[in-house]
């Protein structure tokens, strides 16, 4: 293992001065997780490391189904595990938190730098982009939102211009009866640049009369950045095993990464996929919010 | 290069030049590192607490440790470390080199929130540690002790 090379360690104390910092050329630290071992092994070069800790206002985390789940840039992944309503409500995110690695890894990561590595191989930005969730990015002028999907260029690539600093991550909230779920599947690898693992995530939304399923989505990652398959044809469907089998066929006919997949891989990425969007369909079944009730018993007695 | 004053097992210790490393480093510098093996935070040979919280040493920056104490396996003088560590010498789970300093400071953080631990939560606790030779019982069995040991002097 060698030695780091040479850095300066800024540690501004505003996001205007950090955002000035990155302009010339600095790097931001966070967790260090992905940054120290591309540092060390020269895949990034950076004279001068910028931290983001002394900044307020971003160590924030708020859950709510009706006001969705809002991630500052500063929040370690294992935060989210505590946190009820994102174990509820929020389920892919938990089990993509979960299903990490190595604990310490999740206690030492932020949610952000998972996102701005742009790696194939993590599972956060799986279930966020299942979740639709948005990111703000704030450089030198006003900030400016964007989809998860459309940050996410391409591996290691993403929609941050210089200068700019990804502050805040929100997911709207999962709806009256909606639910999710994220699964993943380590692969055994037989060359170097196989991919290490299959995941995917899904959510499903009903509508009041909880029949037909108002809205999904579901997103393959692992072997490639999150990639979303077309829903429309869950959309007003009845809830069925078949019909999850029949979309997750359909994604992983259409999916350009499993283009060229082998047969067996291709067979694990269909379970993985339809054993998703079962999940989520059981969790839009089973929620039970008592709010939501007080809001149905007020709609009927109006 | 500036120097860096580590809080060390509850001592201050400088580290000459300290500001350029990882915490890996400045703890090597004061003889004090656990084995690192894989350098990606991936192994948890190298783990230790930094302000109670298991961080893995190869990916922390130094400079970015402040004053949180730094508490390494051989460091670990709390009841609760001192249970893990005889534990471990008693059941012959210490005795490899690698892994066994990052599965007693994993081992202590899940024992200091609570000693009332299932065999899945030591599991699950260890979860984070590559053991390259013993299938992991060996360990889970020392953890399992040193709660039982914790009990018996909470009760």
């Amino acid at each position: 293992m060698s030695s780091l090379p040479p850095f300066t360690l800024l540690h501004p104390a505003s996001l205007a001065e950090a955002s000035l910092a990155l302009r010339d050329g600095a790097v931001l630290v966070a967790g260090g997780c992905a940054l120290i071992p591309a540092l060390r092994s020269g895949a990034v070069k950076a004279p001068c490391l910028v931290s983001f800790d002394r900044i307020p206002g971003l160590n924030t985390l708020s859950a709510h189904p009706r006001s969705g789940l809002q991630i500052g840039a500063q929040v370690r992944a294992a935060r989210l595990l505590p946190d009820i309503w994102t174990g509820k409500r929020f389920a892919a995110v938990h089990e993509a938190v979960e299903q990490f690695d190595a604990p310490h890894i999740a206690r030492m990561a932020t949610v952000a730098g998972n996102l701005c590595a742009a790696r194939a191989d993590h599972d956060l930005p799986v279930a966020l982009v299942a979740m639709g969730a948005e990111v703000t990015l704030q450089g030198a002028g006003a900030a400016r939102k964007m989809a998860l999907a459309d940050f996410l260029l391409a591996p290691d690539q993403t929609a941050l211009a210089p200068g700019e600093i990804l502050t805040l991550i929100a997911c709207p909230g999962p709806g009256t009866d909606g639910g999710s779920a994220f699964k993943k599947l380590p692969l055994v690898r037989r060359r170097a640049d196989a991919p290490r693992r299959l995941s995917a995530a899904a959510t499903i939304r009903y509508g009041v009369e909880r029949e037909r399923i108002q809205a999904a989505t579901l997103v393959l990652g692992g072997v490639c950045l999150p990639w979303r398959a077309a829903q429309d044809g869950l959309l007003g469907e009845l809830a069925d095993p078949a019909l999850f089998q029949r979309m997750a066929e359909a994604a992983a006919a259409q999916a350009p990464a499993l283009a060229h997949a082998d047969a067996p891989l291709r067979r694990q990425a269909i379970a993985l996929m339809r054993d998703c969007l079962q999940q989520a369909n059981a969790r839009a079944l089973a929620r039970h919010d008592h709010f939501d009730d007080a809001d149905d018993l007020a709609a009927e007695s109006a | 290069m500036t120097d860096l004053v580590l809080t060390l097992n509850g001592t201050p210790r400088t580290v000459p030049n300290g500001a350029n490393l990882t915490l890996i480093e400045a703890l090597r510098v004061l003889n004090a590192a656990p084995p690192a093996l894989c350098g990606e935070g991936a192994c948890g040979s190298c783990l230790v607490l930094v302000g109670q919280e298991p961080v893995a040493a190869c990916l922390t920056l130094a400079a970015l440790v402040g004053a949180a104490p730094v508490e390494t396996a051989a460091g670990l003088a709390d009841p609760v470390g001192k249970a893990v560590r005889a534990a471990f010498a008693a059941s012959g789970a210490d005795a490899c080199p690698l892994c066994s300093a990052g599965m007693m400071v994993a081992a202590t953080h899940a024992l200091r929130i609570s000693p009332w631990i299932t065999d899945d939560e030591v599991r699950a606790a260890l979860l984070g540690q590559t053991c390259r030779c013993s299938g992991y019982d060996l360990q889970v069995t020392a953890v399992m002790q040193a709660a039982a040991a914790l009990q018996g002097g909470a009760a």
